[in-house]
């Protein structure tokens, strides 16, 4: 009897072993699937393994390209005290997710709303064509939409620059208003309107010898423009007067540039119309008629009369 | 004159032509330009620009028909405002007028007309 007794307990405890790492395989399994935290020092090569089959389930997981110690493929929440696993190639059941467009591009790779036909949906393919029937419908609506709405897409139509070809294309705000970058390319071109454009290229010509006058922003940017003089009062010395100082001391000084221009022979280009001057821009112009000067036909620059 | 304090000062202006659906787009202020400053308004294809120029205030106005700035005294001669009473202070007063805004209202026509006189 007493020989007997190992014979009869192997095969229960080798049959048990089998027994009891397909449970702990399906312990893990199943904790792996419910999100539970597996420790590293109980995870061996096979609990390892189980669990990265597991991995494919989980569609948030993607990251699974980093090789353990024992050459298996694991998850980043495995890599131990912050170490960094060499890069391993992707592995067919775990593909990284392809790379996107970055959502956030730099101001120059951003697309011109006001030139760019919207897009029909987020696919990035071609919009189609619109059928006779679509073009009806919407000419019906842009008939029913407001007078001022109807004048502006009538006067879109007339003019043939980019910024307005969009609005006829029929990209239109809410409520049927044209979007504001339609009509306007650049808010910031008040400083360039036709009149100053046609100052800089008159700048332009006489390299250097030219001084710019006009209202502001106009005069200003002109002369950045134009490599011009302009004038003004140094920023420090302007910021240390007072109000009172200010009045005082600003024509004295306008008339003094005006004074060195006029001895120098510089050209004085206008920036802004001469015939809308107003404030200190229109007293510019009279005390350069005072010294003989006058406006040129075309208004962009003063002209000696002698 | 910073932004603020323009916008304080206009603000009568300011409140009629935003009641009339003009947007405050843009505004700039320039230390180094005797520190004035400009709002421009917009609304479809007209902008309004309120600035300041060496401490004078001026308003001008430009639609995409004529891109070039129109001062909103020349309009409202063009309109019928009597001229004794743009040379009161620098203007403002007369632009709280009334006939500014019925202008606003319907701009394309007005302007046109002062387009073609000038």
């Amino acid at each position: 009897m007493a020989g007997t007794m190992p014979s009869d307990r192997t095969p229960t405890a080798r049959q048990a072993k089998p027994l009891g790492w397909v449970v702990a395989c399906l312990a893990i399994l199943a904790g792996a699937m419910f999100g539970l935290a597996i420790p590293q020092a109980t995870a061996s090569p096979l609990l390892v393994k189980v669990e990265i089959l597991a991995i494919p389930a989980d569609s948030l997981v993607h990251d699974v390209r980093y090789r353990g110690r024992g050459g298996f493929y694991r998850s980043p929440a495995y890599t131990p005290r912050g170490r960094v696993y060499r890069r391993a190639p992707p592995v067919p059941y775990a593909r990284a997710a392809p790379r996107t467009k970055p959502s956030i591009l730099g101001p120059r790779a951003r697309p011109k709303v006001y030139a760019t036909p919207a897009k029909s949906g987020s696919t990035g393919a071609a919009p189609k064509p619109l059928t006779q029937a679509e073009k009806a419908s919407i000419r019906t609506k842009l008939d029913r939409l407001p007078k001022q709405s109807s004048e502006t897409a009538n006067s879109a139509s007339k003019d043939k620059t980019p910024s307005t070809q969009a609005s006829s294309s029929g990209t239109r705000g809410p409520a049927g208003q044209p979007r504001l970058t339609q009509q306007f390319k650049h808010a910031s071109s008040v400083k360039f309107d036709p009149h100053a454009r046609a100052a800089i290229a008159r700048a332009k010509e006489s390299k250097g010898n030219v001084v710019v006058l006009g209202k502001w922003p106009m005069y200003s940017a002109v002369s950045g423009m134009a490599n011009a003089r302009k004038f003004e009062i140094p920023p420090k010395k302007w910021a240390s007067m007072s109000t009172e100082q200010r009045n005082a001391a600003l024509w004295p000084a306008n008339r003094k540039f005006l004074d060195r221009a006029i001895r120098s022979g510089k050209r004085i280009v206008l920036a802004s119309d001469p015939r809308t001057a107003t404030g200190g821009y229109k007293r510019e112009i009279d005390y350069l008629k005072s010294k003989g000067y006058k406006v040129s036909e075309d208004g962009l620059e003063m002209i000696s009369e002698q | 004159m910073k932004p603020e304090e323009l916008r304080d000062r206009c603000k009568l202006f300011i409140r009629k032509i935003e009641s009339l659906g003009f947007v405050e787009v843009e505004s700039h202020y320039s230390e180094e330009h005797f520190g004035d400053s400009y709002l421009i308004f917009m609304r479809g294809g007209m902008q309004i620009l309120i600035a300041t120029d060496r401490g004078d205030l001026y308003i001008d106005i430009r639609s995409s028909l004529e891109k070039n700035w129109l001062p909103l005294w020349l309009i409202l001669t063009e309109l019928g405002v009597d001229e004794s009473k743009l040379v009161s202070g620098d203007g403002y007063e007369v632009y709280t007028d009334n006939i500014i805004f019925e202008f606003l209202q319907r701009p394309s026509a007005a302007l046109e007309r002062v387009k073609q006189k000038r």
